[in-house]
């Protein structure tokens, strides 16, 4: 299993923030975002298990995955 | 309490003055656009002695309201003739708040060639000579400052703001007395220069009145909690800014060899989540999360070491990896910080200097990507030789030198690090601002929307230019915007405890309403017409590939955002 916690609005159709947990398998990042039906474009950083990590990735079983909204440069 | 510090740079005489009741009740970048309006001659030469460099607190700053202190530094600028505001973090403004200061003003300059530092202590300022720091950069200067005064807060400029570059600009010593904080742009630094001051030295430190102590507690109590719990907080302070070189990519917007291209081969160097694990690897003095100035929560900045674990540069972040890294199509992260460590030591802008730099690679004076040539340009500039002065006066400069229409600026100063016809509310911001293109001006980049579609991004440019004139006028870091939202009521709230006021979200709207006005106001009057508010060619024309369009949102649209300003109004559309 791993927990995913998805912030409001990086969905256009959810605005809340929700916590998932998904059946393991052995995918990239990208992959489950595409699973998600995310854009990787909306997502500011994706961080595993509290450490920021490339969309290349692959999870692994047990991981709390926590994605963050883009956020504006400076 | 809050006065004016005003300081005539010609007959060296300092005057405190009484806030007057117009200026009460504003700050930041609208107290800089009221006193230019009130007092500097739009039409005047911006390096004359009738410009005037305005340094204005916010309405919170001085307090512990995290990321309320930004310096806000403005002039006419020499880089785009217009007005210009450019404010950063670090210690000063917080420092000259708790001297009691609302602002202070240079104006005049010498007619003799002594140049001075301004002290300022509680009630307290002189101007002390600085002919033994010319020609030394902001890192030697800051040093030399704090052997005499340890834990000053600096405000100053490197040896291109004496040489007087039009992309010169004012660095700010951080929590860790280092000047690495950037009022980087328009160059302000060429004014201050101009006016021959070094810098500006603020001793001692003291607590701000609080009108109502225990509101202001509660009030700072609920503000901290949402700023600090707000998952784009979470965000700045994992990865900082550097995490939109990724998104900026996936856009197909990430300037690319002299804005030719939005996606860079070497994007995975230079990324945000790379950043953090070097970071984390070297150790040392590297931190992936630092803050620029004491009390702030979201702490954005970093440190980013060399190899060695020693401080190169800090922070390292999103415009400089755009504009020094991918834009000269340099992927060596230990390169691109080693150049925005020479721009911040010479006091150079580096979004100018890298849009700059590129321009003179696509003319073939070096290849995008040699990194040794793009440090030897570093040399030239700090040296001023012909080639460094061509660089240091700017893009368009350097464009014209070497007959090279592809240049991204609007009205003299260059693009930030978003391609705007992948970013198109971020194109009308570039073209609409009256300070040139400026992402801070209104940054759309987050918003959900359609980003390279021309529908809908006047008015998403339009409504963000006002909610972050908002955060300018009161002196916050916009990086706190997304945590805040549309919670206004948070900063009402404690303004009101502070000030014993009753302001509301309306009144906090209108004042970000009057700065806008007041800013194009003033352009007007120094000759700025509709018709200059626009995109050039190269972004109109020249399609963007990968995204496959140009910037299409129409001149009538933009010229209907600058009306809608001026005018006032709450709407785009009247
Ligand atoms: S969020 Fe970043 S730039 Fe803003 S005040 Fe904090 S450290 Fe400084």
């Amino acid at each position: 299993m791993i927990v995913v916690k998805v912030p409001g609005g990086i969905k256009k159709e959810v605005s809340v923030a929700e916590t998932l947990t998904l059946e393991w398998k052995p995918m990239t990042i990208l992959q489950w975002l595409g699973q998600l039906g995310i854009e990787e474009k909306q997502v500011g950083a994706v961080l595993v298990n509290g450490k920021p990590k490339k969309m290349s990735h692959t999870l692994e079983d047990g991981d709390e995955v926590q994605i963050l909204p883009v956020l504006s440069g400076g | 309490m809050d006065n004016i510090l005003r300081i005539n740079t010609r007959t060296r005489t300092i005057q405190y003055e009484t806030t007057p009741e117009s200026y009460l009740k504003t700050g930041g970048r609208g107290l800089i656009a009221k006193i230019l309006l009130d007092e500097v001659d739009p039409a005047c030469e911006p390096l004359g002695r009738h410009n005037k460099l305005i340094f204005a607190m916010g309405l919170l700053t001085g307090t512990n309201v995290s990321s309320a202190s930004r310096v806000c530094i403005g002039a006419k600028s020499p880089l785009t003739q217009g007005i210009k505001e450019s404010n950063s973090g670090g210690t000063t403004a917080m420092r000259l708040a708790q001297m009691g200061l609302k602002a202070m003003i240079l104006e005049e300059q010498p007619e003799d060639d002594h140049w001075h530092y301004v002290k300022i202590s509680k009630g307290a300022c002189s101007l002390e000579p600085a002919e033994a720091y010319l020609g030394m950069g902001t890192g030697e200067f800051c040093d030399a400052i704090h052997k005499l005064y340890p834990g000053a807060a600096v405000s100053c400029i490197g040896p291109v703001g004496e040489m007087l570059y039009s992309s010169a600009g004012i660095a700010t010593t951080d929590a860790d007395h280092k000047p690495g904080r950037f009022s980087g742009r328009g160059g302000l630094g060429a004014v201050m220069g101009s006016k021959k001051i070094k810098g500006i030295v603020v001793l001692g430190k003291d607590t701000m009145p609080l009108a109502d102590k225990e509101g202001f507690m509660a009030a700072l109590k609920t503000y901290t909690s949402v700023v600090k719990d707000a998952p784009s907080t979470l965000n700045y302070r994992t990865l900082g800014t550097a995490s939109m070189v990724r998104i900026m990519n996936g856009h197909g917007g990430l300037p690319t060899h002299n804005f030719s291209l939005g996606r860079f081969d070497g994007m995975d160097q230079i990324c945000g989540e790379t950043i953090f694990d070097v970071i984390t690897e070297r150790g040392g003095d590297g931190r992936t999360s630092h803050a620029c100035m004491p009390g702030c929560v979201i702490q954005c900045s970093n440190i980013y070491p060399d190899i060695e674990g020693k401080a190169i540069v800090s922070p390292l972040e999103y415009e400089n990896l755009g504009l020094l890294g991918s834009n000269l199509g340099i992927s060596d992260l230990d390169t691109v910080a080693r150049l925005n460590a020479l721009c911040n030591d010479m006091g150079i802008d580096t979004i100018e200097t890298g849009a700059a730099i590129g321009v003179a690679m696509e003319a073939g004076v070096a290849a995008f990507g040699d990194s040794e040539a793009a440090l030897g340009f570093m040399e030239d500039i700090r040296r001023g030789t012909v080639l460094g002065r061509v660089l240091g006066n700017g893009a368009v400069v350097t464009g014209k030198v070497f007959g090279i229409r592809n240049v991204p600026a609007v009205n003299g100063q260059a693009m930030p690090a978003y391609d705007p016809r992948a970013i198109k509310g971020m194109g009308v911001t570039y073209a609409t601002s009256p300070m040139g293109a400026d992402h801070t001006y209104g940054a759309t980049a987050r918003a959900q929307i359609e980003q390279a579609s021309s529908v809908g991004q006047a008015e998403l440019s339009f409504s963000t230019q006002k909610n972050m004139a908002v955060y300018d006028t009161l002196g916050f870091c916009i990086f706190c915007s997304g945590a805040v939202g549309n919670q206004h009521q948070l900063i009402a709230d404690l303004i009101n405890a502070r000030y014993g006021w009753s302001v509301d979200v309306p009144w906090l709207k209108s004042i970000g309403e009057e700065t806008l006005k007041n800013e194009h106001l003033f352009n007007q009057k120094a000759g700025f017409t509709k018709a200059h508010y626009k995109m050039p060619e190269c972004f109109t024309e020249r399609v963007l590939p990968g995204v496959n369009t140009v910037f299409d949102v129409g001149q009538e649209e933009l010229e209907q955002v600058v009306e809608a300003h001026l005018e006032g109004r709450r709407t785009l559309k009247p």
